[in-house]
């Protein structure tokens, strides 16, 4: 268990900046996901934490100590690759307890650990297979406890699901879930998918470009993204710019010719410009009863339907140039038939205060 | 029925190509059991007299010694620095790297008789005079290429995260080479090893500018043994030869595959 803190952090590969000045921290026992898109350096910060490539600039702390400089076989820490990488000409067994055959365990005590840790990933059974013997997500285990059975310092994973199947995908998540809580072991982990981030961490920085974009708790990145890319990253697809309008209470936003409700809590100026963030699954659709708009709505035409079964999602051309897209649930709501919206048909999107944030 | 007659066809031509391969073998020894004392085809009787013949030769006894120890140390010697230089080769980020990887494979396309003229000048300047030792740095350097081709070829199926999870694990460099990659490229080496042996016992167009009267090689014993005589010795000499290589390629291909490593 220990505290793991990058300080501007930056790696450059000829004249590409791969990445940037990235400062994150998680405290001991975290479990820390960096989120990105694919390219946006990721597993190049990963293996800087790691020793395994060196940074062009900054330090990397384990438990405020700089280990910038140490290789990769000194730094005590536990890695699993993105290609799993076990030892193909060795057992399970022999696999798991190579990193404490390389730090001379007696081989008792090792055998001991070795045993221990297959039950923790419920491989108990299979310690004499090789690896080409086992199935995907047993091999996800081997090498979850290869990396865990050092006991080191922190533990990092690259996208390790990333070859699986959704339903051992969710199975392996929630079991990495259970493994690194039991340990209480600190952990980085790196995805470009935010449910996963969502589900697993404590902490999630969100990457772009070789950024830091944003790093909060899960609700936090979710329900506040502090920009632009991270909101959509989030699914917070629909961003209209406007104005901030001062008044009784909440105050109102001036956006796409509407006068809509501002979020509850903005103290802002009047006048001053504002993005304003609303989820697709957020907005309620209703057929337009006549011309012009309607208080606190948005007029616009369905330009586009498509039905996935237990929702639907529409996309509405406003006015004022610009589209919103709206999903909805199909079937009974509430006792009633949802409606369903056809091309072309003018409707009245709207949402409530508190579902749209400022970003 | 046309796609039969198109397999049958596919079928005859294999057959065909086959023959034309092996025939020359086959021939070979069946004479090699012949009971006259001159060649002919088929064999008028049969009999194992030209085995004891050949076998009583000074100079394919000697040959064969000669040849033996020279592909063993040839061998020996050529592996290892097979296995360092394809190390180096692979792990490097050098931008002449293509080139030297072509380079190593001029052997493979150089005559094999300007390999031996090129060596004979380069030991003559370097005033190597001793027969024996000629042959063994020439032999050594006529077969490192194929050594290095074929560990570059194990090296480069090797998955190079698993030399990075060993550091993670603690391993330094020695400990992941010992552990993880040696084991991993082993049968790399161990055909590079054997084909070296078959190489360097082989070898003519080398051995022919290297060797003196005192120091023969077989191939070359043979070669001035049918100067001056067509018996059916030199057919039995020929098959026992075909007996070890062939011997030596099973194994090659049990053990480890020639075909996937020839593929590399
Ligand atoms: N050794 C290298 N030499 C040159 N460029 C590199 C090197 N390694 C990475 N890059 C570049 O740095 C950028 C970030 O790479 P990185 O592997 O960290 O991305 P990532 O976020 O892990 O992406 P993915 O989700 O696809 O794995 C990429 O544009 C990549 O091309
Ligand atoms: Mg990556």
């Amino acid at each position: 268990m220990a505290h793991l803190q990058l300080d501007g952090i930056g790696r450059r590969y000829g004249h590409f900046q791969a990445v940037d000045s990235v400062s994150i921290e998680a405290g001991p026992g975290e479990f820390l996901t960096l989120l990105g898109p694919s390219g946006c350096g990721k597993t190049t910060t990963l293996r800087i934490v790691a020793g395994l490539v060196e940074p062009s600039t900054g330090r990397v702390l384990l438990d405020g100590r700089d280990v910038t400089r140490l290789g990769a076989a000194q730094r005590g820490i536990g890695m699993v690759f993105q290609s799993l990488a076990l030892f193909p000409h060795m057992t399970v067994a022999q696999n798991v307890a190579f990193g404490l055959r390389m730090r001379r365990v007696a081989a008792g005590e090792a055998a001991g650990r070795v045993r221990r840790m297959l039950e923790v990933v419920r491989l108990g059974h299979l310690a004499e297979r090789y690896p080409s013997q086992l199935s995907g997500g047993q091999q996800q285990r081997v090498a979850l406890a290869r990396a865990l059975v050092i006991e080191p310092s922190i533990l990092i994973l690259d996208e390790p699901f990333g070859a699986l199947d959704r339903k051992l995908r969710e199975a392996m998540q929630v079991e990495l879930r259970r493994i690194t809580r039991e340990l209480g072991i600190t952990s980085l982990f790196v995805t470009h998918d935010q449910e996963e981030a969502l589900l697993l961490s404590d902490l999630i920085a969100v990457m772009n470009g070789g950024r830091i974009e944003q790093c909060g708790t899960p609700r936090e990145v979710f329900e506040r993204p502090a920009t632009p890319f991270v909101a959509d990253f989030m699914g917070v697809t629909n961003i209209l710019e406007g104005r901030f309008v001062a008044g009784n209470e909440a105050g109102r936003i001036a956006a796409a010719g509407a006068l809509l409700p501002a979020p509850p809590g903005c103290a802002l100026p009047d006048g001053a410009p504002v993005r304003l963030g609303i989820r697709p699954e957020r907005i309620a659709l209703r057929p337009a009863a006549g011309p012009g708009p309607a208080e606190g709505a948005l007029a616009g035409e369905v330009v586009e339907a498509i039905y996935h079964g237990s929702n639907s999602s529409y996309r509405i051309a406003l006015p004022s140039g610009g589209t919103l897209t709206a999903v909805r649930p199909n079937g009974q709501e509430e006792g009633q038939e949802a409606p369903l919206f056809a091309v072309g048909q003018p409707v009245l999107a709207a949402w409530e205060a508190g579902a749209a944030t400022l970003i | 029925m046309i796609r039969m007659l198109q397999r049958g066809a596919f079928r005859a031509l294999v057959g065909a190509t086959y023959l034309f391969l092996l025939a020359p073998l086959a021939c070979v020894v069946l004479v090699s059991f012949n009971g006259e004392a001159v060649q002919s085809f088929p064999p008028a009787s049969w009999s194992l007299r030209w085995y004891a013949h050949a076998w009583a030769q000074e100079s394919f006894r000697g040959g064969l010694l000669v040849s033996t120890l020279l592909a063993c140390g040839a061998a020996l010697i050529a592996t290892p620095l097979a296995v360092a230089a394809a190390l180096g080769l692979h792990r490097s980020r050098w931008r002449g790297r293509p080139a030297l990887e072509a380079l190593l494979l001029a052997p493979l396309v150089v005559p094999g008789i300007v390999i031996g003229i090129s060596l004979l000048i380069a030991l003559a300047a370097l005033d190597v005079r001793e027969a024996p030792l000629r042959l063994l740095i020439g032999h050594t350097v006529a077969i490192l290429p194929y050594g290095v081709r074929t560990v570059l070829a194990s090296l480069a199926r090797l998955d190079p995260a698993l030399d990075e999870a060993a550091e993670t694990l603690g391993a330094g460099g020695w400990a992941r080479f010992r552990h993880v990659t040696l084991p991993l490229i082993r049968p790399g080496i161990l055909a590079g090893l054997v084909f070296g042996l078959i190489l360097s016992f082989d070898d003519v167009s080398v051995s022919l500018f290297l060797a003196d009267a005192r120091t023969n090689t077989l191939p070359l014993a043979i070669m001035s043994y049918l100067e001056y005589s067509f018996d059916p010795s030199v057919a039995a000499i020929s098959s026992m030869l075909i007996a070890v290589t062939l011997g030596l390629a099973v194994l090659l291909e049990r053990g480890f595959g020639l075909k996937r490593l020839l593929a590399g």
